[in-house]
């Protein structure tokens, strides 16, 4: 049981060389890279892109220091998020096993070749645990002496890359929310307003048309079925309407557009 | 000694009851006292109202000065703002919630008095309330229980001047500056309102005049005041020579003391040498500073493979990596509108506008700079049922202008379950036939108009979309025989699956 012990510590620590074997395999060896020279290439074609999310159930407002949750509920508002999806060349320049690696691996040689030492000579009744746990670092101490003697490579190569850029949180201007035929503008906020939360309120108790979001030209619907109504009602009326059954639904629905790029991000003056 | 003692306790004992000496006379010190001079109390005439209202008060030629005080006598929270003017120029002004004990924290007590959140929407969705101020409003669709605004001001509002005193809290005092003897009295005004209207049962608004006079005959006062004013002058010069004295005994003793004179020899020839030296081996080091870059340069320059000098890849990828930064800046100058290619200037500044943008909205609406307009009047149609209550329309503060919210009854429902609503001697004509305008919400019903008995004639109330509250559906009004009359049963809206 203690072999087994001191087996898995010695796994949980595992060495320079064990650590070297998990990074390659992990394809992660860029992270040994030293004197990184990147340079990133954007490629045309941007997407611009907002995303629109109603909440279904009601949000409490945070306490900050506090350990009980609010009993104070923030009033009804959509999120907004605009963001720019495109890609880039990612131009990447490196040494490997320079310098710092072999003053690392030199270094991590000296204490595990220690380290093994004193656990190889260990006497008591747990001899068994140090000596494999020695004979676990005496190995990696050899593998890691190795390594030490890697040449130094130069690395150049270039990849494609998905950059996703956040760009503003706010709804923007002119956006509306129209509930059956009569559209609600929306604040930069993402608040109808009192009697757009009155209309939104009466149309999930009731629901005709959909609920369509308005900006830029375009219309998109929001897709509230039974389900979504259902957590409507009990959150706002403590209400569980006839046809609503036991399950899961949302607690929020999202609608996206996609913009011609700088339909959102642009500000007048700039 | 028993007896010297006897004799001392008793003169001790009578002494100190005061039972020896003359009285003092008490001397009254001559000071302005205030009264009242007068006060009257208001009652507005609408139960709900916002104003503006203004009293004019009569100034008095109050020599010695004057004040007035606003009062409000009042059983429940009201939120009022009220301005004193003094020749139609401010003076004070006081803006708060208020109740009988004073200012208060809350909202005003006036759920009667506003048109909740569905009569909103029911208004906003037949079109009312959009008069601009002072203006008649759009004709708003005809309503059953909305009632368009008419173009004229109101000839009932205002204030009813009551007899007698009560007692109230003050709102607002302001102390008038002594009046200069034989100048015009200047006039006073008090001026108050409401953003949202109040509800004004049983309220009442005071004014209390009060004026300052002197405690003693008015000849005896002001030989006071002359004899205090050179009083004051004694103890001013007084305090001019004592000061002067202290002075001149400071200055004895603390005679000038003579200048001393430090002579500082430098020997500026040495000083100029060792600068010199200094300047030499700033120069040296960079000279040297310059030979071993050009050193370096021509190094890095005739040796293409060198990573010291060029970075991994050496001079060829040094130069694709430049290009790469080229091709980049060529990109970023042809689409400024790419995120990518944002400066942290051009994000500092986006971010700022955006932000603005948020704050602006979440900001607390900015509330109106004066009085809202002087109510419209209304035509008040039949009530509906016993204890209807009618609810004025009122001007309404909302994205930064004055919106008219016409007047509507409110029917309770105990009216229609008693059956004590509007009853007439017979039958009413026919409905009339009426071709609704297209819906303006997906949440609102058709209401059909109705025939409304006024005690004297058939009145046609008009039909209307109204909001169609959660699981409730509309049951249109109907008149019921019951015996020799018949019964108004208004229209409501009642819950689906039985049960209003």
């Amino acid at each position: 049981m203690r072999a087994l012990f001191a087996l898995a510590l010695a796994g949980s620590m595992s060495g320079c060389a064990t650590s070297w074997i998990i990074t390659q395999a992990a394809d992660g060896a860029r992270i040994l890279d030293e004197g990184v020279r990147e340079v990133r290439v954007p490629v045309p074609g941007v997407q611009e892109k907002l995303a629109v999310s109603m909440p279904l159930g009601i949000e409490y407002a945070t306490v900050p220091g506090g350990t009980s949750p609010s009993t104070t509920p923030l009033p009804f508002q959509l999120t907004c998020r605009t963001e720019q999806r495109a890609k880039d060349v990612v131009y990447h320049s490196a040494f490997r096993y320079g310098s710092k690696w072999k003053l690392t691996s030199g270094v991590m040689f000296l204490v595990e070749a220690a380290l093994a030492a004193v656990s190889l000579a260990a006497e008591g009744k747990d001899k068994v645990a140090y000596q494999l746990g020695g004979a676990f670092l005496a190995a990696d101490a050899l593998v890691t002496a190795g390594l030490f003697f890697i040449p130094r490579k130069e690395i150049y190569r270039h990849d494609e890359a998905t950059t996703v850029t956040p760009v503003r949180s706010d709804c923007p201007d002119g956006m509306s929310l129209a509930i059956g035929s009569e559209k609600f503008p929306v604040d930069a906020a993402g608040r109808l307003g009192e009697v757009g939360d009155a209309a939104l309120d009466a149309w999930m108790s009731a629901p005709t048309n959909e609920l369509v979001l308005e900006v830029a030209g375009q219309q998109r619907p929001f897709q509230i079925g039974y389900g979504e109504q259902c957590v409507w009602m009990r959150e706002h009326h403590r209400e569980q309407p006839n046809r609503c059954t036991a399950g899961v639904a949302l607690r929020s629905v999202m609608t996206s557009f996609d913009v011609p790029v700088g339909t959102l991000s642009g500000v007048a003056g700039l | 000694m028993r007896r010297m003692f006897r004799t001392a306790l008793l003169a001790t004992v009578v002494m100190a009851c005061g039972g020896s000496g003359p009285k003092q006379p008490q001397v009254v010190e001559p000071r302005l006292i205030t009264s009242v001079a007068g006060q009257q109390w208001y009652r507005v005439r609408s139960t709900c109202a916002q104003g503006p209202y203004e009293i004019e008060i009569p100034a008095v030629d109050a020599k010695w000065g004057q004040g007035v005080d606003l009062m409000l006598a009042t059983p429940r929270k009201l939120a009022l703002h009220a301005v004193m003017l003094l020749d139609g120029v401010e003076v004070a002004s006081a803006s708060s919630v208020y109740d009988a004990s004073g200012r208060v924290d809350g909202k005003p007590d006036n759920a009667r008095c506003i048109a909740d959140v569905k009569e909103r929407l029911a208004l906003r969705a037949t079109g009312g309330g959009t008069a601009p101020p002072g203006q008649p409003g759009t004709p708003v669709q005809p309503g059953t229980l909305v009632v368009p605004p008419p173009d004229r001001p109101a000839p009932g509002v205002g204030l009813d001047l009551e007899t007698g005193t009560r007692t109230g809290t003050a709102l607002l005092s302001f102390q008038l500056p002594e009046l200069v003897v034989g100048a015009r009295i200047p006039k006073i005004r008090v001026r108050f309102w409401s953003i949202e209207p109040n509800d004004l049962l049983d309220v009442h608004f005071g004014v209390i005049q009060v004026i300052r006079h002197p405690n003693v005959p008015e000849d005896q006062y002001v030989a006071f005041l002359e004899w205090k004013a050179q009083e004051a002058e004694r103890s001013r010069l007084r305090l001019i020579e004592e000061q002067r004295i202290a002075d001149e005994e400071w200055r004895r003793k603390h005679p000038p003391k003579p200048q001393k004179t430090v002579t500082v020899y430098v020997d500026a020839r040495e000083e100029r040498a060792r600068e010199a030296e200094r300047e030499a081996a700033r120069r040296r080091r960079e000279a040297a500073e310059i030979e071993r870059a050009a050193r370096r340069h021509q190094h890095c320059a005739t040796h293409p493979r060198d990573t010291g000098c060029w970075g991994a890849g050496g001079l060829e990828v040094h130069l694709d990596l430049q290009r790469r930064i080229a091709e980049r800046d060529q990109y970023c100058a042809a689409h400024p509108e790419d995120a990518r290619c944002w400066s942290p200037d051009d994000w500092s500044k986006r971010r700022t506008a955006w932000n603005a943008r948020t704050q602006l909205a979440l900001a607390p609406p900015a509330p109106p700079a004066g009085p809202p307009p002087a109510a419209l009047a209304e035509e008040i149609p039949p009530k509906l049922s016993a204890h209807a209550d009618w609810r004025p329309g009122y001007w309404e503060w909302t994205s930064g202008r004055w919106v008219w919210l016409a007047g509507m009854w409110r029917v309770p429902d105990a009216d229609i379950a008693s059956g004590e609503t509007t009853t007439a001697p017979a039958a009413p004509p026919p409905v009339q036939v009426e071709t609704p305008p297209p819906p303006p919400a997906t949440a609102v019903v058709w209401v059909a108009g109705f025939w409304q008995w006024n005690s004297t004639s058939w009145v046609w109330i008009p039909g209307s979309y109204q909001l169609r509250p959660e699981r409730m559906q509309w049951r249109a009004a109907e008149w019921q025989p019951r015996g020799r009359v018949h019964v108004l049963i208004p229209g409501g809206w009642i819950r689906i699956g039985g049960g209003r």
